[in-house]
């Protein structure tokens, strides 16, 4: 269950070390430590934080034992209750390892500001927490297949709507990782508003918005890596449909276009005025076929999630570096649609998953 | 119909299956099997959906490797164990593939109610049982006009009606007289069920008659 969690969830955490250990300093997270220890109600704001990622294991160890697969789980129940109690404790600590890591760094800070109240509520609300989680954990072992309650909501909707196929991913992702996306798009928000602002302070050209957006489409990684599991993994029955190579393309670029409407929304709203709307075009293209060739990537071979992600970051890297030397963001396009279809052509019904990758589905 | 040629399936460098020459007529063919055998793999081969070594054709030419959209369209395959995503329904499931498979929505509704799906043709995936999941497999593997029709184990689950349903349907198909029929099962089917053009076993990573 440890394991399984943080290999799931390895494109999340590499996110959140990129956002907090790449935007702030040393300095800077002491001095955040600092502010958060000085109050209870401060406290508060990664009390919030550490609910939300408890919320997560909670929601992934519920998937889990929903899993044909892991059923053998439930046999665990035949063991002693304080022994059961004990190793859903060690599950639950260890799935919250990162939290209870900051909350080891956010006590020393309290015992070097003398926050001896702090330090009692961090203390306590980890210990919550692990209690938490390890309870849904008992209740899932003890309780199993309670049944799948729809609600009325859900029931209408479906009555009423025939779902079209741009929605089948979407919908997939957003109940399988929604944190993936929401962190996604905040981070793919606050990037566009951060770059946009820096055109109002000082003269530069579209390059710094190309470096930007070239950021801001990379962390779409693992959207366009889950897509690909989706289509050739958990709907296979798409690799016997009758559809052109050209048309499988188009969906994909369609359903990636669907779900970067928010983002793209900001791109169009922040787009500083100093640029052109050639600018802003060339970059919806850009992150188009920036999307595509890591999907036509994915079809070279079998690959971990982790792996694709480390390509990813090198291949944004080189694209920065490239606009940075005024590598044309058309050019860049038109070379990662050509390379992309050539690959994409070649390998697509010749791509086969191997287990021995290890790779995420 | 459908042609093998020198077809081999390999994982990991290991031999699974192979097939020198196979061809099949218009008809009912059972493809028998222990588990782990491979017959899962060669319908999914044939189904396009995992690559293998070798061709696989219809007799005017058209190779699912030169033309994969045009074989597909010829391509219906149903699942030992079929698994959609569970917040679709019966319904987003049916009208995608009679879309794709050019089937009018008359005769998915057809299909749809021989089958008994209609009784739950709203609810998610989620909710069914594999006896449920199984007959929406089948309602869809009768869409579109195809010449080779797959079904890996269409018995399992199934109760006794739907089964009489489904050998209904496939002997109306067979009598159009273009569409040939590959049905892996363990359970019996007797001569008074299905008229069985040939029975086939994979024994030793081989295909051959029985």
């Amino acid at each position: 269950m440890v394991i399984e969690f943080y290999r799931i969830n390895i494109g999340f955490f590499f996110v959140a070390i990129g956002f907090f250990f790449g935007f702030l300093s040393g300095r800077e997270h002491k001095a955040l430590a600092e502010a958060f220890v000085s109050s209870s109600l401060l406290l508060l704001i990664p009390f919030a934080v550490w609910t939300i990622y408890a919320i997560k294991i909670i929601g992934f160890n519920g998937l889990s034992f929903g899993k044909n697969e892991n059923s053998f789980l439930l046999s665990t129940s035949c063991l002693p209750r304080l022994a059961l109690l004990s190793c859903l404790t060690t599950v639950a600590t260890n799935q919250l390892s990162p939290i209870i890591a900051y909350g080891c760094f956010l006590i020393i800070v309290a015992i070097k500001s003398d926050q001896l109240i702090t330090i009692v509520e961090i203390i306590g609300f980890l210990f919550f927490l692990i209690l938490l989680i390890s309870i849904r954990l008992h209740t899932e072992i003890l309780h199993p297949n309670k049944g799948k309650n729809i609600s009325a909501f859900k029931n209408k909707i479906d009555k009423w709507i025939t779902k079209p196929f741009a929605w089948f991913y979407p919908e997939w992702i957003l109940r399988k990782q929604p944190l993936l996306i929401i962190g996604t798009k905040l981070f793919a928000g606050l990037l566009i508003i951060g770059v946009s602002r820096l055109y109002l302070f000082d003269e530069y050209d579209a390059r710094l918005m190309g470096m930007g957006a070239t950021l801001m489409f990379s962390s779409n990684a693992v959207i366009v890596y889950y897509y690909q599991r989706f289509e050739n993994f958990h709907f296979s029955v798409l690799r016997n449909l009758p559809f052109s190579t050209g048309q499988r393309m188009i969906q994909f670029l369609t359903v990636m276009g669907l779900l970067g409407l928010l983002e793209w929304g900001m791109l169009f709203s922040y787009f500083p005025e100093a640029l052109s709307i050639i600018d802003l075009v060339a970059l919806y293209s850009y992150g188009l076929s920036v999307y595509f060739f890591g999907y036509a990537y994915l079809f070279i071979r079998d690959i971990s999630l982790e792996k694709f992600i480390n390509k990813a970051f090198i291949a944004a890297f080189v694209w920065f570096i490239l606009i940075l030397f005024k590598m044309p963001v058309l050019f860049l396009t038109v070379l990662h649609f050509c390379i992309g279809w050539i690959i994409y052509r070649n390998n697509y019904y010749r791509f086969e998953f191997t287990a021995e990758a290890g790779s995420e589905k | 119909m459908p042609i093998i040629q020198n077809f081999s399936k390999r994982f990991n460098g290991h031999l699974i299956l192979e097939v020198p020459y196979q061809e099949f007529l218009p008809g009912i063919y059972w493809i028998k099997g222990e588990n782990g055998s491979g017959k899962t793999t060669l319908f999914k081969s044939m189904a396009g959906i995992i690559p293998f070594d070798g061709e696989i054709s219809f007799t005017d030419g058209i190779e699912i490797k030169k033309n994969p959209q045009v074989y597909r369209k010829r391509v219906n395959y149903s699942e030992a164990e079929p698994a959609y995503p569970g917040f679709l329904t019966a319904k987003d499931m049916i009208r995608f593939i009679g879309k794709v498979k050019n089937e009018s929505i008359e005769n998915q509704e057809r299909y749809t109610k021989a089958f008994g799906v209609d009784g739950f043709f709203d609810k998610p995936c989620e909710t069914f049982s594999s006896g449920m999941m199984k007959k929406l497999s089948l309602v869809m593997a009768f869409f579109g006009d195809p010449q080779l029709i797959i079904l890996d184990e269409p018995l399992i689950t199934l109760d006794e009606q739907a089964r009489n349903i489904l050998f209904n349907l496939i002997r109306t198909k067979i009598k159009s007289g273009n569409t040939t029929f590959l049905i892996s099962s363990h359970q019996s089917i007797g001569t008074s069920d299905l008229e069985i053009i040939q029975t086939l076993k994979i024994q030793n990573k081989k295909l051959i008659p029985v």
